[in-house]
């Protein structure tokens, strides 16, 4: 965070002094080479070969009937008549809708406990140790041990509200069958199971806050709440912005917790779209209209990244 | 190595420092924290004690947290069961999560130091190309890198599962923030003392980037330990398999085996977590230092 | 995002460079995949030829001991009358008859002779199957889905089998979780085991998907015909006029019931008719017990097909393009079961909610399949449960069942022969010994088995023993299983409020279905092309 533009201009000019000494330098290319073979095999080939997919009717399991059917795959996903269009545009909401819930769920809390937890306090590794812990487990695990925290009948969480009556007459929704509850449900389990790598991230940056800074603070007697807004916040706010994206990136893949607890259920209502692209490509054997509905993801993923960015980064340029 | 990324100030600080606190202050603070890790820790402790249960208490009227007759019946079936190989999942498991986080490191610090410090043609096309993949959801990939690695011959594979794990731009983009916060001065002494360029990277910039490498390091580790649909898709032999995928079939195809899941699962946790108690200072430690700078 | 210093002139040379590079090599990988076809075509006609030589074996060792090698083409010739080229086939004894049909021009005819030699060796000396002379330590991968506590009954038997078969044969079993997609993701790959379980609602969709083969002539070796099989079960491996399953074993809907529950009630018997139902759940309903329980999870929607075809109706038409379940017999099926739900059962269940509440003691009956049997009943529960068939609501009879089959995969390299014949020999097996198989919680399909003495002693198959023998399946055409998708969501979400308008929910599940039907049809065609 500390370099500025300045600065990095003035590395950059070094650096070419360095290598401008040969004519044509082969070592930045050996650098970088065995990355981008794997990078061009697995990420820029895929990219162009699904482009092509997305415009057959494909199937990889019977390629002698694959035919060539132009933007087809795409016009479907737009056209309200297609068998595609409910199924594909549901999907994408619920992904959506899990991104309302999970992404502040999944910074603010990482944030409050690695505040909490950046203290000197005898023991503060074993809390890190503890809240770190469910991420070592298997999302199929972790699945089925919500599902059977939240299930209505001998769920802890239900034999506890209605003990303490938390949910009034109506007794605790069904966490696994009716929404909005079953968004909560799966929403508590993620954050459950990933808050602690988030929160990690977070007391890394919060160890980096100069401690000179908070005691100027104290002085010109500022409280608590406002040192974390005015101190804490503000210099947190690049890896604030790292957090969110890579919280987005992983929150767009959600794929495990829905298909294990609610079985994407009630009716498909917490179906996301990674879900439907795999069930087109890999239960239909689709994959040309997989493909399609790949690319419209793509789209509106990095348009809701650089809003992101534009969002949170207005004023920083040193990126 | 007085430099500004291993230069930090001696003491943590926060709005809830330690210091100058009141001994009630602390109190609260410690019965927070306490209670959180009592939440977080109910599912887990509720996993083994599910796992430990003879299958008809596994579901009572009243919540029954031990059971009257606890047993290790499902401990026995998971591991005397020659169908359930649970200890080829963990050992393959742990061995592809490795080899991944090993190539990982190696492949992106390499071309993260490129992109950082050297000046070529096409570098800044280039980076920008990777940035931009770095937000297209991984499903884009699901089908033609399913289709490749078929083509390749990679299925039912380690290899299937590793090298598409090398083409990630994350660990290079990482790094390369990492390396532009190291001084170039400590390189250029060293290229005047006749080092090449592979040298300085091998001995200055490496060891600079230990704690960004180990940060890295543990988000493959575990991004491989928890992948769930790549390797389902890859793995067809029930001993090539990973955890993830070999857990889910201790479920029956309509039958939720929950004691005998909640044992795998047990059996899968407790030899990570021990490593991770046992590593934690150092990993935090690690990512403390690391800077992320966003 | 970024700030960089590149001179704009060198990206634009650069990447589209490169864009144009990786898309001719995406283009050239994508015409590759097309133009690969051709090899599938002659897969079927090598199945046909390699079967053909082991039937030839099988009537051999039927008739005499002789040397087999020798005598096998004879017996082709004589029984097929047939040209030099189908005599050389089959002659061609060993791995050589997978690669002359497979390189000749000429395979239909071969195929067409083999098949005639094959029907009149079968029925002309009584049917087996044996191991043609020249195999020896055959190696099977059988794959199937039961990783549940089924698994081990079926491998009691392919232990068994491989006893018998000792030195001769070796099959190797492997139960696998996500079946369908390991299946999938397996031929893709071509690297399909040779046997395989196909449930009864993608026995279609493989076949299009030359998942699996046709398998007329091992069936007609076999000695397996119409009236060895329920009608429907039988029907349910025909896809376009061929044979690709045999049938093994069925799942049907089953009744799990608290004795203790109903004995309290004072109620001596299990309800079979909707008077006795309604009066069994009404007793039993009081003090925080249910008399009944249902989900709005799986299965559901099995449960709403079943009650469906009792009040007259079915899910489809005849010729499978219209969904039919928004009849008034959908209508009367759904309204009966979200009665039920509103006077016994706790609303908005999730999926085995049902089971849970049940294993508790608080549920007094539910309707689940007879999987479940090991799980609800006996030594699993701390009260007398028992499981029986559901009770006839509807004016007709009718159980929805689940199906397993036995199918050979495709292998676009080519089908080993001796393989084909273990294979063979270890579906009959299974199906003739499926007793053991029943152990598991299903009703064998196989007449013989499910009528014997042994399947009487034996609860709760005794009681469904008869209601599998018209069990209601969904019909043998590719990707019907998305075709139910709208009404499984149509039934969910009646079930859980969502929806309260049960015609409406109906019709609208009719009318996305109805589009899947289409798209199915206009995919698919009307029968696999390889």
């Amino acid at each position: 965070m500390a370099k500025t533009i300045q600065e990095r201009e003035q590395t950059g000019e070094a650096v070419a002094s360095v290598n401008t000494r040969r004519r044509f330098n082969f070592t930045p290319y050996l650098f970088i080479l065995p990355h981008l073979i794997f990078f061009a095999i697995f990420v820029g080939y895929p990219f162009v070969s699904g482009l092509v997919y997305s415009t057959f009717q494909y199937n990889f399991l019977t390629p002698e009937n694959n035919t060539f059917v132009g933007l087809n795959n795409y016009t479907n996903l737009f056209n309200t008549k297609s068998r595609e269009f409910d199924l594909f545009w549901n999907s994408l909401g619920n992904t959506g809708i899990f991104m309302l819930y999970s992404v502040p769920a999944l910074v603010i809390i990482p944030l409050l406990l690695a505040v909490l937890l950046n203290t000197k306090l005898p023991g503060r590794n074993i809390f890190r140790a503890i809240i770190f812990a469910p991420w070592v487990l298997s999302v199929s695990v972790i699945s089925l041990l919500w599902f059977w925290i939240f299930q209505s009948n001998g769920g802890l969480v239900n034999v506890y509200a209605k003990a303490l009556g938390i949910f009034g007459e109506d007794g605790p929704p069904r966490w696994l069958s009716t929404l909005p509850a079953a968004w909560i449900a799966i929403t508590v389990a993620t954050v459950w199971w990933t808050m602690g790598f988030n929160m990690i991230i977070l007391l890394a940056a919060l160890q980096d806050i100069p401690e000179q800074l908070y005691e100027a603070a104290t002085i010109d007697g500022a409280n608590t709440l406002q040192k974390f807004f005015r101190i804490t916040l503000p210099l947190l706010q690049s890896v604030l912005v790292f957090v969110i994206t890579i919280t987005i990136i992983a929150s767009f893949n959600l794929f495990g917790q829905s298909l294990f607890m609610t079985n994407n259920g009630p009716s498909r209502g917490t179906e996301p779209v990674m879900y439907r692209i795999y069930d087109e490509g890999f239960n239909r054997n689709a994959q040309g209209s997989a493909a399609a509905m790949s690319f419209v993801v793509a789209l509106i993923m990095i348009l809701v990244s650089y809003l992101n960015f534009r969002i949170f980064r207005k004023r920083d340029t040193s990126y | 190595m007085a430099n500004s990324v291993q230069a930090r100030p001696a003491a943590r600080n926060s709005a809830f420092s330690y210091r100058g606190r009141t001994y009630f202050q602390r109190a609260i603070l410690y019965l927070i924290l306490t209670i959180i890790a009592i939440i977080v820790l109910i599912p887990m402790v509720w996993m083994f004690l599910t796992s430990i249960k003879p299958k008809n208490q596994l579901f009572t009227k009243d919540i029954q947290w031990w059971p009257a007759t606890p047993t290790l019946d499902n401990y026995k079936t998971l591991i005397n069961n020659p169908s359930t190989p649970i200890i080829s999942w963990f050992t393959n498991s742990i061995l592809i999560a490795l080899i991944v986080t090993g190539l990982v490191l190696a492949v992106d610090s390499l071309a993260a130091y490129a992109y950082a410090r050297m000046d070529f043609f096409g570098r800044d096309v280039l980076f920008k190309l990777l940035l931009f993949t770095l937000f297209l959801p991984g499903v884009l990939f699901l089908v033609p890198n399913f289709l490749i690695v078929n083509a390749l011959g990679l299925r039912n594979n380690y290899l299937g599962v590793i090298l598409p794990a090398l083409a990630g731009v994350f660990g290079v983009f990482f790094m390369r923030q990492f390396f532009e916060t190291i001084p170039k001065e400590l390189e250029e002494a060293a290229h005047i003392d006749g080092a090449n360029t592979f040298q300085t990277f091998w001995s200055i910039a490496l060891p600079l980037a230990k704690p960004a490498l180990a940060t890295l390091g543990v988000i493959t580790f575990l991004g491989s330990w928890n992948d769930f649909l790549w390797p389902l898709l890859i793995l067809q032999d029930r001993s090539l398999q990973t955890l993830p995928i070999g857990l889910r079939s201790l479920q029956g195809s309509y039958t939720s085996e929950y004691g005998l899941m909640m044992a795998g699962a047990v059996v899968a946790a407790v030899p990570v977590l021990l490593l991770y108690i046992v590593l934690q200072r150092f990993i935090v430690a690690s990512v403390a230092s690391s800077g992320i700078k966003g | 995002m970024i700030k960089g210093d590149y001179k704009k002139s060198r990206i634009g040379r650069f990447s589209s460079l490169t864009l144009v590079a990786l898309f001719v090599a995406g283009l050239l990988a994508a015409c590759g995949d097309n133009t690969a076809a051709p090899t599938t075509g002659a897969t079927t006609a090598t199945t046909a030829a390699a079967v053909a030589t082991t039937a030839a074996a099988g009537a051999t060792s039927a008739a005499a001991t002789t040397a087999a090698t020798g005598a096998t083409s004879a017996a082709a010739t004589t029984a097929a009358g047939a040209t030099s080229a189908a005599a050389t086939t089959a002659a061609g004894a060993t791995s050589a008859a997978a690669t002359t049909a497979a390189g000749a021009t000429s395979a239909a005819a071969t195929t067409a002779a083999s098949g005639t030699a094959t029907t009149a060796a079968a029925s002309g000396t009584g049917a087996t199957l044996t191991l043609p002379a020249n195999c020896s330590n055959v190696q099977l991968q059988y794959w199937n889905g039961f990783t549940g506590p089924d698994g081990p009954f079926m491998g009691q038997l392919v232990d068994a089998f491989n006893k018998a078969n000792s030195g001769k044969i070796t099959v190797k079993m492997t139960s696998q979780a996500d079946y369908d997609t390991q299946l999938t993701t397996a031929a893709a790959s071509d690297t399909l085991p040779d046997i395989i379980i196909v449930n009864e609602d993608v026995v279609a969709s493989f076949a299009f998907n030359n998942i699996i083969r046709p398998i007329d002539p091992i069936v007609q070796q076999l000695g397996y015909t119409a009236s060895d099989f329920p009608k429907i079960a039988w029907d349910n491996g025909m896809v376009a006029g061929k044979r690709y399953t045999l049938p093994l074993s069925m799942v049907p809907m089953t009744m799990y019931y608290n004795n203790d529950l109903l004995k309290a009630a004072g109620i001596s018997a299990a309800p079979a008719t909707d008077a006795d139902f309604q009066k069994a759940a009404a007793a039993m309903t009081k003090g925080g017990n249910h008399g009944f329980e249902i989900t709005s999870g799986f299965p559901v929607q099995q449960i709403f097909q079943q009650l469906l075809h009792q009040f007259g109706g079915s899910e489809f038409n005849a010729d499978v393009t219209q969904a039919t379940w928004n009849s008034d017999a959908g209508v009367k099926a759904m309204q009966w079961m979200l009665d039920a739900q509103k006077k016994y059962a706790e609303p908005a269940l999730e999926v085995d909610a049902d089971l849970n509440a049940f294993k508790a003691g608080s549920a007094g009956m539910i309707w689940n399949g007879i999987w479940q049997t090991t799980n609800v009943t006996g030594s699993a529960v701390s009260f007398d449960g028992k499981a029986t068939a559901t009770p006839q609501i509807g004016p007709q009879p009718g159980t929805w069942a689940g199906m397993a089959s036995l199918g050979l995969p495709v292998h676009k390299k080519g089908n080993d022969a001796c393989k084909d014949a273990a294979a063979g020999m270890l579906m009959k097996y299974i199906v003739d010994n499926s007793l053991t198989w029943a152990k598991a919680g299903n009703v064998p399909a196989y007449n013989k088995v499910r009528n014997s003495a042994d399947i009487a002693a034996l609860h709760p198959q005794a009681e469904l023993a008869k209601a599998v023998e018209n069990p209601i399946f969904p019909p043998s055409v590719p990707g019907i299983g998305d075709a139910f998708g709208p009404l499984s969501d149509a039934v969910t979400a009646l079930m859980t409020g969502k929806a309260t308008d049960v015609k409406k929910a109906l019709d609208d599940a009719a009318a996305k279905s109805n589009q899947t039907l289409a798209a199915n049809k206009a995919k698919y065609g009307d029968a696999p092309k390889s």
